[in-house]
C-alpha cells in the first residue's frame, strides 16, 4: 500500500483543484474573520470549525474529479495490473482524501486563530472543550471522506459522480440544518412582552417548539448519522453556546456520540464499498 | 514448450451474453502471439480477465504457471505490462511525469532507465508537452512505455494500431519487433487487422464468438496459405507416383485431389498422366490468403 500511497500523494500535490481548494478555504477564513465588522467582539471559538460544511460540499467537487480521472484516463488499470489489490486501491484513496481534507480543515482553523489573535479576540472555551470538538470534527471528516469515496468509486464517472455527491451533500446539509434547528429549541423559554403584560407570566414557560421524547431521539439519530448533520452540529453548537453564554451546555457536547456514529458508519461504508468494488468489472 | 499464459475453458458471461465461451489458448514464451478476431469476438474481454480487471465466470488461466485462483497471481502480474483498449495515461501530465508516476506505483527505488524508456518509444524530446496535446500515435507509444516500466517480460497490447496513421502503424510495428527481438519480451497482440498482424506474429490464435477456433504457428499458417496448384484426377495413386518421379512437393487432399506446391509443366504432367491412364479432371491455381483463411475459419456468411 505504501507504494500506491506514495504515488497518489505525488499526484495530489500536482492536482490543481486541490490547491484551489486550499487557497479558497484560507480566503474564506480571512473573509469570515478579518473583513467582517461584527459590531461586537466575537470569540475565536465561534469561527474555528465553520469550514466543516464547506468540506462536505467541496470534497465531492474536488475528489470526484481526482478519482474519476483514474477511470476516464484508464489509469486505474495501471494500478490493478501491477499487482495492487482493489482493497489497497480503495483504502489508499480514503487515506489520501482524508488527509487532504484534514489539511484543508486545519488551514481554516489556523487562519481563523491567526486572524482572531490579530484582531485581539479571545478564546471563550477551555482548551479541553475545543480539543474534544476538534477531534469530533476530524471523525466527521473521516465519515465524509469514506462516504464520498464509496460513491465516487462505485459511480466511476467524473460528471455523474460529481452531480451525485454534490446533490447528496446539499440534501444532507439541508436535512442536518433542519434537524439541528429542531433540536436547538430550549425546553423552557422566557415569556414575551405580550405574555408578561396581558397574562402576567413572569416565570420561564414550556417552549411549544421543543421536541422531547421519541421525536427528539429520532432527530438526534438523523443528525448524528448524517455526516453533514454532524458538521452542522459541530459548527453551530460552538456558535450557539457562545451566543447563549451557557458554558454548562458545552459540557454536554456529545462528541463521543459523534465519534461513535462516525466510526460505525465509516466502517460500514468501507466494508460494503470494498465488497462491491471487488465484484465490479473494470473496463 | 514453455508457456507464459495458458487458459483452460475460460468463460465470461454478462447476463445472457457469452463474451468468452470455454476459451483455451496457449501463449508460448518468446513469441509474438497474434490474437485475431473480429470486433466483439471476445479479445478485449480475455485481456481484461488476464489483467485482473474482471473475474471469469468459470474456467481458469495460468500466468507464469501461477493459477488465477492463487493469491500469488498478483506477483505474476507484476511481470507483465498491458495496454488495454486505450493507453492508460494521465492527460494533464508530461510523458516523463507519467512514467515517474508509474515508477512510484511499481515502487521502483529510483527513476533509472526512465530516459532510456522514453528514447525507446521515441518520446525523449516531448519536454513539457502534456499528454493531452499528443497525437494518437504518441499516446499509444506512451501507453506502451508505461506498460514497459519495471522491465516486464510479457506485454499485452490490445488493438495497438487502431486509429493510427500509416507512419504511426510502422512505428508501433517496429517497436514491437524491437521489444521482442532485442529485449526478449513475449507479446500478446490483439487485432482485427490481419495484414498488419502477419508482419509481426510468430504464433496465432483465431477467436470467434468467445471461442478459440484454432491456434497455430506462423510457419503452419504460411503452409496453409501457400500458393499451389489444385489438381483433380481419376487416379490419385498414379498422380502421387508421377509427382514423386518429377520430384514435386505435394499434399493429397482426398482420393481425387492433391495440392502441388510448385509450378509444374502442365503439358508434361498431363501427358505423363495420360500415358498412365489417369485422366486430369481439373487444374486450378489455389491461393489462400490470411484473410480468406480466417474467413473460412469463422464462416464467411457471419463475417462483418
Amino acid at each position: 500500500m505504501s507504494r500506491l500511497l506514495n504515488a497518489e500523494f505525488h499526484r495530489l500535490i500536482k492536482y490543481k483543484p486541490y490547491w484551489i481548494d486550499c487557497i479558497a478555504v484560507v480566503l474564506y477564513g480571512i473573509y469570515a474573520t478579518l473583513l467582517n465588522d461584527f459590531g461586537y467582539t466575537p470569540s475565536i471559538d465561534s469561527f474555528l470549525f465553520e469550514a466543516l460544511p464547506y468540506i462536505c460540499i467541496i470534497t465531492g467537487v474536488v475528489f470526484s474529479q481526482f478519482i474519476g480521472e483514474d477511470y476516464t484516463c484508464g489509469t486505474i488499470r495501471n494500478k490493478l495490473i501491477n499487482g495492487h489489490t482493489r482493497k489497497t486501491y480503495y483504502l489508499t484513496e480514503i487515506i489520501v482524501i482524508f488527509l487532504a481534507n484534514v489539511t484543508v480543515f486545519n488551514l481554516y482553523v489556523i487562519t481563523t486563530i491567526l486572524a482572531g489573535l490579530l484582531r485581539k479576540w479571545e478564546f471563550e472555551f477551555k482548551t479541553k472543550v475545543l480539543f474534544n470538538c476538534y477531534i469530533a470534527c476530524i471523525f466527521t471528516i473521516f465519515l465524509i471522506t469514506a462516504m464520498s469515496v464509496f460513491l465516487i468509486i462505485l459511480i466511476r464517472y467524473k460528471v455523474a459522480g460529481l452531480i451525485a455527491i454534490v446533490s447528496l451533500s446539499i440534501f444532507l446539509l439541508i436535512i442536518g440544518n433542519a434537524s439541528y434547528n429542531k433540536l436547538r429549541q430550549p425546553e423552557y423559554r422566557l415569556p414575551n412582552e405580550y405574555e408578561i403584560e396581558e397574562k402576567g407570566i413572569t416565570e420561564p414557560i414550556q417552549n411549544a417548539l421543543y421536541y422531547g421524547g421519541n421525536i427528539r431521539k429520532i432527530y438526534e439519530f438523523i443528525i448524528f448519522s448524517d455526516p453533514n448533520g454532524q458538521a452542522v452540529y459541530d459548527t453551530e453548537l460552538m456558535y450557539d453556546k457562545y451566543i447563549e453564554f451557557d458554558q454548562s451546555k458545552v459540557a454536554t457536547y456529545p462528541y463521543i456520540k459523534i465519534i461513535i456514529f462516525s466510526i460505525l458508519e465509516s466502517t460500514a461504508s468501507i466494508v460494503i464499498g470494498i465488497y462491491l468494488f471487488n465484484r465490479k468489472d473494470i473496463r | 514448450m514453455d508457456y507464459v499464459l495458458k487458459t483452460t475453458n475460460l468463460s465470461k458471461h454478462y447476463k445472457n451474453f457469452k463474451a468468452l465461451d470455454n476459451l483455451t489458448m496457449h501463449v508460448p514464451k518468446g513469441s509474438i502471439y497474434g490474437f485475431v478476431g473480429r470486433n466483439g469476438a471476445g479479445k478485449t474481454t480475455l485481456i481484461r480477465l488476464i489483467c485482473g480487471l474482471q473475474s471469469p465466470t468459470s474456467g481458469d488461466y495460468e500466468l507464469y504457471d501461477i493459477s488465477n485462483t492463487d493469491k500469488a497471481i498478483a506477483g505474476s502480474r507484476r511481470r507483465m505490462g498491458a495496454v488495454v483498449e486505450t493507453p492508460s495515461i494521465y492527460l494533464d501530465m508530461t510523458a516523463k511525469d507519467n512514467l515517474k508516476q508509474q515508477y512510484r506505483i511499481l515502487g521502483l527505488p529510483s527513476f533509472d532507465g526512465l530516459q532510456e524508456l522514453l528514447k525507446l518509444v521515441g518520446l525523449e524530446n516531448t519536454g513539457k508537452k502534456k499528454a493531452k496535446n499528443f497525437s494518437l500515435g504518441m499516446r499509444q507509444r506512451l501507453g506502451i512505455a508505461i506498460a514497459l516500466c519495471g522491465n516486464p517480460d510479457f506485454l499485452i497490447l490490445d488493438e495497438p494500431i487502431n486509429g493510427l496513421d500509416p507512419q504511426g502503424i510502422i512505428e508501433i510495428r517496429e517497436l514491437i519487433l524491437k521489444l521482442n527481438r532485442e529485449h526478449k519480451i513475449t507479446v500478446l497482440i490483439s487485432s482485427h487487422i490481419l495484414d498488419e498482424l502477419s508482419k509481426l506474429a510468430t504464433h496465432y490464435g483465431f477467436i470467434d464468438n468467445g471461442r478459440i477456433l484454432r491456434e497455430m504457428s506462423a510457419q503452419e499458417l504460411e503452409e496453409v496459405c501457400r500458393k499451389c496448384m489444385r489438381i483433380t484426377v481419376t487416379n490419385i495413386r498414379t498422380l502421387s507416383r508421377v509427382l514423386d518421379e518429377m520430384e514435386l512437393e505435394y499434399k493429397i487432399i482426398d482420393d481425387r485431389t492433391a495440392d502441388i506446391y510448385a509450378k509444374p509443366n502442365i503439358t508434361r504432367l498431363s501427358l505423363t498422366l495420360a500415358k498412365e491412364d489417369c485422366e486430369v479432371i481439373s487444374i486450378d491455381e489455389h491461393d489462400e490468403s490470411l484473410e480468406s483463411f480466417y474467413i473460412s475459419l469463422v464462416g464467411g456468411d457471419r463475417h462483418e
